[in-house]
This record gives structure tokens, sequence and C-alpha cells, in this order.
């Protein structure tokens, strides 16, 4: 298992990093935009923010309604443990109802299950639709941010993937691309079988399930087939749709600077009797795996998060390194504060580390949640835990033991005068053992007569 | 199947409950509805359909209606529209100008419903109803229902909207809190903001990547 | 009269900034003491998530402060962020320490903060030549809300001229110990600072945080640059 510092390396300085950087900016500009434009955005925010925490608070009435108001439209739920039972479930149904092709819109959760997987397993044909997820599927590769899955390719690389993918003539103009996209997938829209999505919000009152999207694959995937399997993250649900309301103003603008999205579609069970199209099925799926631990724990707040993608571009670790350094579903800020809760700590222990905690990402997000605490907070898990980065700990104590006793202290003061009075130039440009992180790429100054020794002279 | 098997929903809910936020209020916090500007939020809707790629069109009468789906159909073949539009007998006088309609009643059999919408592939212009116009973002409100197919704003490249200007509202949360009943009165409600588009390529933004490249809005009175 | 917790970075590494507010409050009326048996808050240790190590730190910081009186100037943001946000939670368990905390968070002012809004300073009779750019350090930036002041003071000095940078408010990488568990990614957000340094044309960089200015002048030193990285106190020196 490599570490974020092996896969950062790796991407540093790299092209599709400058590609990511540059999407990540525009996508920071036109949220800056958005936001001044709208005066209720600080008032949304805190309000987006109270119903989050109280409904988290309140999550086993809230799924409960919610349940209830799905069967009673016409619709199934099914409740999932983990990844393994709700891949299962949407098999089975897949299987039983004789479906063999599958169109998928956006969903991170599918890819945190790996649902596509299970369902290639059993022979079933599965088509990504969401364009960048398209091309991360058709390419073998892997998305390097929450909601803009191909940052890092070049249109380049697009038109090679589709010449080669899709037997088309090459091109690398993205409208033609486009209309190749539009062209491949209509036909396969409109002989699927089963299409899946994510769900952006729920409502609890009505049953309702909101996805948000802007190429209108996620309405395709949705409307077309004949069954729609919903897969929902266990606290991705608002109680009413006042809230909803409240949560879709605060949504585009962070993610994309948009006021809404191109299309803000709101599903209320399967089609009713008497409507000409729509699914006959609607099955939502309830997915926990590991989200009831992270709602128990000490970091239960990122459960608040709504997907929107702000606190990535606005990180300026992410910005250097890009998504594929986290190695995992959920990148940047979010992914950091969520993963070493959700998956295993020894295993993510690290994330939380690729961090300077400079605040971009709290002053970012709509909900407000305090991800530098929540970081901090994974920290202080890992050392507990002894998974954190141990070769600090004797250096620490050390240092401890002479910050708590004044005269040691001003001794090491002294003792560091002395190191720094041999470096002739008054720069130290080399470091053994660790300190070689340091001076790899910088100088340090070297110390001199301490404030404390300076004060002391001053005689006061 | 397994529909909310109680054992398994029972235990997952008890799971659910775990959570404790002292920050979190004990009542639902509900909507927050910023007051509109003064002014004339028809022409601010227009002003942002435009912004978001959309066309905007003004017309005082039904007949002036008629007339701009007449001259965006130049050009086209087939459209589908259905009976509750504001502009009664469009369906029938476009067919009457020889425009072929494309059925939008989807079969409930499995090989039926694909041989019925793979005809959906030649379908070239849609024409449906609002049921709100919002002022702030340029965007409409389609619901489906017994007289409104999905499909009709969804698949083809054009799609025609027809409003009236009683249908205006500021803001989404505007339309919630005084249509919360639209939300669910149908199994779809979408929230239409321009033609629809994508970024994935190199943050180009081109338009009409699954849904209408073009999307009309008349509005009428 | 004000206490001076002067930060262990400053203490070792740049005296010179200990020096430079001691004169400047001095230079503005104030008397300045210094507890010299302050240490170090314990910063790097809580970041870290070694909050046993930080705590026996802020304890120790917690008792020093605790037994003097009036405002405590911080030349730091992140100091002075750890000491009124971080230090009173990490003793929270311990009902007196978590009190003499609580009030030693309350007379806790950054530098700026405390010229500008305490003492109402608009200029410190400071002058300068040549043209600088400022350096907004994360935490004082962000949790302390530190931008203006430091700006406006330094708008003030006679002869001395400021230019924008671009992306200010971005992080320059150091992060604390960041900068050695993760030295890549510091390296790479460290030239993109010098880059927008550089490109200001000034001959200075100003920061209020040494931390972040030890980091950048190793930098600077390392490319060859000309340019030099100063704390905001010796800036305002008069």
């Amino acid at each position: 298992m490599t570490s974020f510092l092996e896969r950062a390396r790796a991407d540093i300085g790299t092209p599709p990093i400058a590609a990511v950087q540059s999407g990540a900016r525009r996508f920071q500009t036109h949220r800056l935009t958005a936001v001044a434009e709208y005066e209720a955005m600080d008032d949304m925010r805190d309000r987006a923010r109270a119903i989050r925490l109280h409904t988290l608070a309140n999550l086993d009435r809230y799924l409960g309604q919610f349940s209830d108001a799905v069967v009673a439209n016409g619709g199934s739920v099914f409740f999932a443990a983990d990844a393994t039972e709700a891949n299962d479930y949407i098999t089975r149904v897949a299987t039983d109802r004789g479906v063999r092709r599958i169109v998928k819109a956006k969903s991170m959760l599918t890819e945190e299950i790996h649902l596509n997987d299970a369902l290639e397993r059993h022979g079933l044909e599965v088509i990504e639709t969401d364009l960048g997820e398209l091309i991360v599927q058709l390419s073998g590769d892997k998305p390097s941010h929450i909601i803009a899955p191909v940052l890092h390719k070049t249109r380049f690389e697009v038109g090679e993937l589709f010449r080669d993918q899709m037997d088309v003539p090459y091109t690398d103009d993205p409208e033609e691309l486009n209309a190749i996209a539009r062209e491949y997938l209509r036909h396969r829209f409109l002989t699927a079988d089963m299409g899946i999505s994510g769900v952006n919000v729920a409502v609890a009152s009505t049953g309702s399930i909101c996805l948000v999207t802007n190429e209108g694959n996620g309405r395709l995937s949705t409307t077309a087939p004949r069954i729609h399997v919903a897969v929902m993250g266990m606290e991705r649900i608002v109680p009413s749709v006042g809230d909803l309301g409240v949560i879709l103003e605060v949504l585009a603008r962070s993610a994309t600077g948009q006021k809404l999205s191109s299309y803000t579609n709101i599903l209320t069970g399967p089609r009713r009797p008497g409507e000409p199209d729509g699914p006959d099925e609607l099955h939502v799926v309830i997915v926990d795996n590991g989200r009831s631990d992270v709602l128990a724990g000490s970091t239960s707040e990122i459960l608040a998060c709504i997907r929107c993608g702000a606190c990535l571009n606005a990180c300026p670790v992410y910005k250097v390194v890009g998504g594929h350094a986290y190695g995992t579903t959920y990148q940047g800020p979010v992914g950091a504060a969520l993963t070493p809760s959700l998956f295993d700590l020894e295993e993510w222990a690290d994330l939380p580390y690729a961090s300077t905690l400079c605040g971009a990402c709290l002053e970012v997000c709509p909900v407000r949640i305090d991800i530098p605490r929540l970081l901090l907070e994974q920290r202080r898990r890992a050392v507990d835990a002894k998974v954190g980065p141990m070769w600090m700990k004797r250096p620490l104590q050390f240092y401890a033991s002479i910050a708590t006793h004044p005269r040691r202290f001003r001794r090491l003061l002294s003792v560091g005068n002395l190191f720094g009075r041999l470096v002739r130039s008054g720069w130290i440009t080399k470091l053994p053992w660790r300190g070689a992180a340091w001076t790899d790429t910088r100088d340090l100054k070297a110390p001199g007569r301490s404030f404390h020794a300076r004060w002391r002279r001053r005689g006061t | 199947m397994r529909d909310g098997d109680a054992v398994e929903r029972d235990a997952f809910l008890r799971r659910a409950a775990a959570g404790t936020f002292a920050e979190a209020p004990a009542a639902d916090p509900g909507a927050l509805v910023p007051e509109g500007p003064p002014g004339d939020l028809l022409e601010r809707f227009c002003d942002e359909l435009a912004a978001a790629a959309g066309a905007p069109h003004r017309v005082g009468t039904v007949d002036g209606a008629l007339e701009v789906v007449l001259d965006l159909m130049q050009g086209h073949h087939t459209f589908m529209a259905r009976g509750n539009l504001p502009v009664p007998g469009l369906a029938g006088r476009l067919i009457h100008d020889g425009y072929r309609i494309v059925g939008s009643d989807v079969p409930r059999d499995a090989g039926e419903r694909r041989r019925h919408q793979l005809e959906y592939e030649s379908l070239e212009v849609g024409i449906t109803a609002v049921d709100g116009l919002l002022a702030e973002s340029g965007s409409i409100v389609v619901t489906s229902g017994r007289e409104s197919p999905r499909m009709a704003s969804l698949i083809p490249e054009v799609h025609i909207a027809l409003a009236t200007t009683d249908q205006i509202y500021w803001s989404l949360s505007h339309f919630f809190s005084e249509r919360a009943d639209a939300v669910t009165q149908g199994s779809n409600m979408v929230v239409i903001t321009g033609p629809s588009r994508t970024g994935d390529i190199e943050q180009t933004l081109t338009l009409g990547v699954h849904g209408p490249r073009q999307l009309h809005v008349i509005v009428i009175g | 009269m004000a206490q001076l917790f002067v930060t262990c970075l400053v203490d070792a590494f740049a005296p010179q900034v200990g020096d430079a507010v001691v004169d400047l409050l001095e230079h503005l009326d104030i008397p300045v003491e210094f507890p010299e048996d302050q240490t170090c808050c314990g910063q790097p240790a809580f970041n870290a998530g070694f909050h046993r190590e930080a705590r026996r730190m802020a304890v120790h910081t917690i008792r020093v402060l605790d037994a003097t009186e009036g405002p405590i100037v911080v030349p730091s943001g992140s100091c002075a962020d750890m000491i009124i946000h971080h230090i009173p939670e990490l003793v929270g368990d311990d009902a007196p320490l978590h009190e003499a905390a609580a009030r030693v968070a309350a007379r806790t002012r950054e530098l700026t903060t405390y010229l500008v809004e305490d003492l109402g300073v608009e200029h410190t009779g400071a002058t300068g030549d040549g043209t600088c750019t400022v350096h907004h350090s994360c935490h004082g930036l962000r949790n302390l809300g530190i931008k203006d002041q430091p700006e406006h003071l330094i708008d003030a000095v006679d002869g001395l001229e400021r230019v924008e940078l671009e992306d200010a408010t971005e992080c320059c990488g150091f992060g604390g110990l960041f900068a050695l568990e993760m030295p890549d990614v510091s390296a790479a957000m460290l030239s993109k600072k010098l880059d927008a340094i550089e490109a200001t044309g000034a001959d200075t960089v100003v920061g209020g945080d040494i931390s972040c200015l030890m980091h950048i002048a190793g930098g600077l030193h390392r490319r060859g640059s000309t340019v030099e990285a100063r704390h905001i106190a010796e800036i305002l020196d008069p």
C-alpha cells in the first residue's frame, strides 16, 4: 500500500496536475463571483449547517420517515449495512428482472462500494454516462476531483481514447468530442434495462430524492430504463422540501458558481398511474458501509458534507498534488477528514497529515464544517492508536521535557547558538536524518544568541 | 424482493441513532426565503435565461406564441407535445402543417418499451408547459404528469417551453414555499436552467450533452 | 504595560524580532515585561496529534503567563491562535487549569491586533524605503481575522511602498511539522509562493509569523534571490 507522499511525489509538477490546478482555480473564481452576488449566502450557509446537524442528530427518525414515504409512493427501500449487501441486492434485482444493460449516472458512493465490479462479475453491462466518468471508465483510470472526474485529462487524450474505444475518427475539438459521446450514449440510454444513480439529497417527509447534474445523463438514466436504482449514503438526507431548498441554494454556488445546475431533478416514487413515461420500478438502496461508525465517533460532523467540492478547489495541498494522491474515493480536505473514520485508521492515517491546517476549506464550506478541527482530531486518533508519524514521539517528548523546565530551555537555546556560530555563512544548507526533509529544498537561518540571552544582556 | 425487511431496517435505524451534536437545533430549522428585488421579475428572468445560454421570447398573446413555435419548428420534422399547453390546439396545428408527432406513451412491457423509446432517436423538438419560472436563475420548473411526459424536455435537441407571466417566482426557495404541492404532484419535478452542458473536457463549456442543446422559453402575457 | 510572549521560533531563530517588538512598544510608551520562564506554547506537538506532549508545554505556558498581568503580546498569529483557541480545550479536563487558560486566552493578542485594535495606533513612526509585499499567514488570517491591520500599519510607514502579492492568502506550505512530514508537497507550495513574491518585484516580503518567514526565507536564499523576508515588527520598529 503506497503512502500519500509516495503517490503525491509521482504527480507533483506533472501536466495533469497543472490541469487540475487550473480547473480548481476556475471553480474557485466562479464560486467567489456567485457568492459575491448572493447576499443571502452567509445566512444560507448557517441555515444549511443547522439543517444538516439537526438531521444527523435525528437520523434514525428521518430515515424511517423517508423509507415509509418511498414505499407509500410505490418504491422499494433496501437498507444495506455494507458494500456487499448493497451490491448483492442490486445484482439480485438486476438478475431477477432480466436486466442486461445498465446505464449509470455519476455516483461516488457506487465507486466507494465498487458496484460496477460486482455487476460486471455477474455478466451485466455497465455504462457510465457522466461524460467525465465515461472517459474514466473507458480509459481504466480513476477520477481526480469529486465533481469533475477528468480535470487531469487533455482533449488530445480524450480524442485518442474515443478513437480507440468507440471506433470514430480522431478529433480533439471539445464540441465534436461531446457530439460523439452524445451519439454513443443515446442508443445505450434508450435500450438500457436499468438506470443507477446516486442521491444528492433525499427528503424525508415526501420520500423524494434529488439529483443535481448538468449534462442530462442523470435525467436520462432515471427516465428511460424501466428500473431505477438510487444508491444513497445514509447521511444524505434532510427533513423537508424547505430544507432541500436551502441546500440547493448553496450547493451549485459552492461547487461551480452556478446559481443552479442545469438539471435539479426531484424524483418521488416510480412512474405514477397515468403518467406517460418514467421508470416502472424505483429501488432506493440506503448504504451504511462505515457511516454509522463515523456518526458515533468524534469526527461525525464530516457527515454534514453535501459533496460540493469547494474544499478541494480551495485547498493549496490538493492543488499541488491533485486527486489521485489521496488514493481513495473521497479526496481533498473532506476525504482526509472522512476516510480514516469511514475506513481503516491505520491504512489512511497519513491523509489527515496532508494539510497545513490553513483553514481555506472551512472558509468555503457551504455547511461550515470545521475541517481543520476534524483533521486535528484524526491526527490525535492516529497518534493514540500509534499509527501516526510516531518517529516524532521521542523528539517531541524530549522537547516537552526541555520546554517545561525553563533553565533547560535556556541551555538548549545557548547550545543552538554555539552550533549556529559554526555555520560561517549564517545559513545551514544540510541537515541530517529527518532534517534533510527541510534542507533538500530550503536553507535554514542559523540560530544566534537567543532572545532570552539578549534580554538578560539588556539588564532589564 | 425485500421491501424494508423489518429486522434489517430496525438494526440499521438503531445504528443511525448514534449521533449526538451539541450544536444541533432541536427542531427542523426549515426554509430560508430571501426577499426578491423590486422591479420587473420577468425581465430579470429573461436576462438570466439568456446568460444561461437559453433563449427567452416574450409575446403578448397565445397567437404570438404560436407564431414563435412555428418559426422555431422550421428545419425540423418531428415533435413531442401533449394537451396541457397554454396554446390550445398546438399539436393539431403542427400535424396539420406536416410535422410528425412522436408518441409519448411508453408501454410497460420491456420489449415494447425498448421499441417505443428507440423512436425517440428521431425526436427533434419537445414542447412542454411549465409549472413555474424562476427569475433569479432564469430557470423553468417542469413537473411530470398525465399530459406531461418527462422525455419532451429531455431527449430532443430543442426544447420549447410555454409559460404565462403569472407563473413567475423570484427563486427556487420562493417556489418551494408557495408551491410545495408541485414538488410531489407528479413522480418527477425538474428545475431546468438552460440547455444541457458539460465542462468535463478541459473545462471547455459545451452545450447539449445528453439533454437539449437549445432551450426556448416563450412567456405569454 | 504588556507581557511579551516571544515564541520559541523567534527566541531561537529570529531574536531581532523580539527586540523590535520591545523597541516598538516602548516607543509607544508601553513598558514591556518578559516572563523569563516562558518556553513554547506546544503548538507543534498539538498540530502533530501528540496531545500529551503538547499539554505539558501548554500547562507550563499557562502557569507562566497566568502569574503576570496585562495584555500578552505575541508576534505570531499561529501561536496567538494556539493560546486563544486550543490551549483552553487542551486542559479542559482540569477546571482550575481551564480557568487559568481562559484568563490567559482573554489577555492574549497578536502583535498587529494589539497595535491597531487595542492601542488605536495608525502609524508607528517607522520609516523605510523600497517596496515590500505582504504574505498573510493562515492561522492569523483565518482564525484571528488578521489581514487589514498589518496592511494599514505598513501603508503608514513613510518611504515604504507596498505592492499586492498574487494569491496572498494562499498557504506558503510551512504547516509546522508538515514541512518535514510532507516535504515534496511543502516544497511545491513554497515554490508557488516564491514565484508570486518574485513576480511582484518587491525587495522585501513581510509577514506576521516567523514560521512562514523562515520557510520563505530559506527558499528565497536557496534560489539565490535577493528578496529579504522580514517580520512586520522589524518593519514597524521606528
